[in-house]
């Protein structure tokens, strides 16, 4: 059984169809990649999964349990955790709040009793800053757990995303556009930590640009036009696919654009 | 026990010592003073969770205090409650109140929430002022007795300004443990980036709710003891103008930080009152509570999170660094 | 009575968009609700008292004039003082309203200070004189209210739509920043668009008070809240918005007050507010905001 399935998935605004009967399936262990060009709705699939849009049409169904419509909250819950492509953190609060923003959700306290020290809510905090530390270890951010998140360099701040994506201890990680702005040197260093991270979770769905890192990672490539699938495989038959190819650079031919060299 | 002892404690236990000793060599006139301050530091501290922590700035906080102080006026005026017994009400009701004005903030954001809580504000000043079987409209209700709380009644400003201390010291205590909480954090989050917060799997609206029904009851706990304090209340307190100095007193004290809200009472409270002395600055006394705005919005607003330090940082460090700048070039 | 309801609605509804406007204006460029615009209507209409009373003698044009040139003033004082330090560092527009609200206690301070806060008489123009409109007893300086204000819609529509500084003001409600690297003088252009604001401000405060024929410290807050509930009725950032919002809130106020009692009227503006807000959040025209992610 696939961990995350797909199926006819549409979304229309207005006229526009951004998201046209689009299906696909991700496996147990796997990187899954997202590409397209600009505008072919990548973005907007990765916010039909994670709740924010609800489909006009279709299914989206984590490890055998349909979860399509659901909201964010029901949807990071079972197991769903996301990065955005310009960096989302919680800008005025420290590297450490962040992280156990993103771990919130377990933690089982209610609002009632987060007004007055009480056994449940010191039991849990104590538990959660263990596990901020953990995951603080993870993406080497330790050094900088009382740090305003963003006094971090951009890298780190990627990486603190990650962190608080990875401690809501979700089975599918969505990466959107996580190399975004980052020189060749951090790409590398980047797409290493990318695999690493399937010792975390049971599968990253990647959403990227940068065609060299996507074909060096993934397992598996889906890619988008105008909403819809045009290809889906893994990397070699996505390179070598005429359909791709045109549709990154509007006309057959010139080949190394797609492959990244 | 070490983390307790940061700067904002220890400047909170300070004002608490010193606000403890001071009616030993106060006058009354200065206890009443005093006494308006700590009402202030209350109020300002139940807006302050909402601007500073929940990233919501109400423009018509002063309604919750107007709820208060018309609840435990007119429950005494009506069937002669005493003060034990109108406190329960004065939560319920300010809660509710809160809870109300939550309720539209499902559906709308930024602009619309200063619309909201401007047109609440309103609607419960109307409602006071227009409602003559139980507030008697513009009169008001006078002749509040002293706080009466089961049986014992306080019989000088002296208890009842510890009273009312008790209530600072329990109002900054509870806001420190709701902050470094589940519930702070997400507050905290929803106020930095609310798509990012949602993406984390918080739910916005609860907690929306839950932040204005707590400031609300705080606002309204201070709006009974001024009641009380007063003796009488009237529509016309209860106005923007209110809601809009209560600003002021956060904003100096800065955004997310109640000990500078202390600050910041004791600042704007004591000020206007030592310039009545002054025969041609009496006329224009309450004009500190807008320039203070102007000023430190124009210094430093790299908040939230604002302090009164930075504030003074910025007056005394940023001139000396312009000089700088000017003579390098 | 249907005919006279219509007609004082219609006066008032002149005051209320003229202030609106004031407040749109604003918010269409910098997304700014500006609260000083209530207290710039209260001041102008303190400083015409003044120099009504102190200097001109009794010349009301002259007075006019000059309130309206010290209105302007004011705008673009406040601008400078207030926002323009905030806007520069590219802050949240939270501080700016933060730093207006400092500004409207500022102002109105002063006003209370000099002026005090007993109700005095305020010039009016041709007192007594009425013109019989099928009915409905039309007092001159209503008829005088609703042409002034109709001929500033039309100017300020002709302004917006034909001139150079207009089309700046547009430009720069679409997008600041643009307007920026094109090297538009943007700082003297939203001087400007606060200058004429108050100058709004100032005229329908002057004939505010001409029409109630007295002034008094409260003038500002009561109009200056009931203008932005039109403001937000009629979708804010919108000038049409504003104007039609204005006149709607007016005309069911004085109906109300018409037919059932003064107070209710005070209820139906902030009422029909409310209901707006749950129904339709955006006003009458305002435009959806998309939720980006």
């Amino acid at each position: 059984m696939a961990l995350l399935e797909v199926k006819d998935l549409t979304i229309r605004f207005g006229g526009l169809v951004a998201v046209d009967d689009l299906s696909f399936t991700m496996e147990e262990g796997q990187i899954t990649s997202l590409i397209g060009p600009n505008g072919a709705g990548k973005t907007t699939v990765i916010n039909l999964l994670t709740g924010f849009y609800t489909p006009n049409e279709g299914k989206v169904i984590l490890d055998g349990e349909d979860i399509t419509g659901f909201s964010t909250d029901q949807v990071v819950s079972k197991g769903l955790s996301r990065t955005f492509q310009n960096i989302r953190l919680f800008s005025n609060m420290s590297v450490e709040d962040n992280i156990l923003i993103g771990m919130q959700h377990r933690i089982e306290y209610g609002s009632f009793l987060s007004l007055f020290p009480n056994p449940k809510k010191n039991e849990w905090e104590r538990k959660a800053r263990e596990e901020a530390t953990a995951i603080l270890e993870r993406v080497d951010l330790s050094d900088y757990r009382y740090e305003k998140s963003t006094s971090l360099p951009y890298g780190k701040q990627r990486k603190l995303e990650i962190g608080r994506a990875l401690v809501a201890k979700p089975k599918i990680l969505l990466l959107d556009e996580p190399a975004a702005g980052m020189n060749p040197v951090e790409k590398k260093e980047l797409s290493l930590f990318i695999r690493s991270l399937l010792n975390d979770v049971r599968g990253i769905l990647l959403i990227e640009h940068d065609m060299k890192l996507v074909m060096d990672i993934s397992d598996k490539i889906v890619v988008l036009n105008h909403g819809a699938k045009i290809c889906e495989g893994v990397p070699e038959e996505v390179q070598n696919n005429p359909e791709v190819i045109e549709a990154y650079l509007g006309r057959k031919g010139v080949h190394h654009d797609v492959t990244g060299e | 026990m070490k983390k307790y002892l940061n700067s904002k404690n220890i400047i909170f236990l300070v004002i608490i010592v010193f606000m403890a000793l001071a009616p030993l060599v106060t006058d009354p006139y200065q206890l009443r003073v005093l006494i308006s301050c700590e009402l202030n530091m209350i109020f300002a501290m139940s807006l302050n969770l909402l601007m500073g922590i929940g990233g919501t700035v109400s423009f018509g906080h002063a309604a919750f205090y107007g709820i208060g102080a018309y609840t435990t006026a007119c429950l005494w005026y009506h069937l002669g409650w005493n003060y034990s017994t109108n406190f329960l009400f004065v939560i319920l009701i300010t809660g509710l109140a809160g809870l109300l004005l939550a309720l539209p903030m499902s559906r709308i954001t930024g602009r619309y929430v200063t619309v909201i809580t401007l047109s609440f504000a309103e609607i419960v000043n109307l409602i006071i002022k227009n409602w003559d079987k139980v507030t008697l409209g513009q009169m008001g209700i006078v002749g509040i007795p002293n706080i009466d709380l089961f049986g014992f009644r306080f019989h000088s400003k002296t208890q009842f300004f510890y009273f009312t201390l008790i209530f600072v010291i329990l109002t900054y205590i509870l806001m420190n443990w709701l902050v470094d909480s589940k519930l702070g954090r997400n507050l905290q989050a929803m106020r930095d980036d609310s798509i990012a917060a949602e993406a984390m799997g918080i739910r916005l609206f609860p907690n929306k709710v839950i932040v204005f029904t707590i400031s609300a009851i705080i606002a309204g706990i201070a709006g009974s003891l001024y009641a009380h304090l007063m003796t009488y209340v009237e529509p016309s307190t209860f106005n923007a103008n209110l809601s809009f100095s209560c600003i002021s007193i956060v904003v100096v004290g800065g955004l997310g930080n109640f000990a500078g809200t202390l600050i910041g009472s004791l600042f704007l409270t004591i000020l206007p009152e030592y310039l009545r002395r002054f025969d041609f600055l009496f006329k224009y006394r309450m004009i500190a509570y807008g320039l203070v705005l102007v000023i430190v919005m124009w210094l430093n607003h790299s908040i939230p999170g604002l302090k009164l330090k930075q504030a003074f940082q910025a007056l005394f460090g940023k001139i000396l660094h312009r000089n700088r700048t000017e003579e390098e070039v | 009575m249907l005919l006279q309801i219509l007609v004082n609605g219609i006066s008032l509804g002149s005051i209320y968009a003229l202030t609106a406007i004031g407040y749109s204006l604003i918010y269409s460029i910098l997304q700014l609700i500006n609260m000083s615009n209530a207290a710039v209507f209260l001041t102008s209409a303190v400083i015409f008292y003044a120099l009504y009373t102190s200097l001109t003698g009794s010349s009301v044009l002259l007075t006019f004039i000059l309130t309206l040139m010290a209105a302007g003033a004011i705008g673009y004082v406040i601008e400078v003082i207030a926002i323009r330090p905030i806007r520069e560092k590219g802050d949240s527009n939270t501080y700016a309203l933060i730093s207006s609200i400092g500004v409207k206690t500022i102002l109105e301070q002063i006003c209370q200070g000099t002026f005090g806060s007993e109700i005095k008489q305020f010039p009016t123009l041709l007192d007594g004189k009425y013109i019989d409109l099928f009915g409905a007893r039309t007092s001159a300086i209503q008829i005088i209210i609703i042409l002034t204000t109709l001929f500033i819609l039309g100017f300020m529509s002709w302004f917006t739509q034909n001139n150079r500084v207009g089309r700046g003001l547009r430009a720069l409600s679409q997008n600041l920043n643009a307007c920026h690297l094109m090297g538009m003088p943007v700082n003297t252009l939203i001087g400007v668009s606060f200058a004429v604001g108050s100058m709004l401000a100032a005229v329908s405060g002057v004939a505010y008070c001409m029409y109630l024929k007295s002034i008094s410290i409260s003038v500002g807050s009561a109009i200056g809240n009931k203008a932005f509930a039109a403001t937000v009725l009629g979708g804010i950032g919108e000038l049409k918005g504003a104007v039609v919002g204005g006149y709607i809130l007016a005309i069911a106020e004085s109906f109300v007050s018409g037919y059932y009692s003064m107070a209710a009227s005070n209820f139906i503006s902030f009422g029909i507010l409310i209901l707006v807000l749950i129904i339709r959040p955006t006003g009458i025209f305002g435009k959806k905001e998309q939720k980006k992610v």
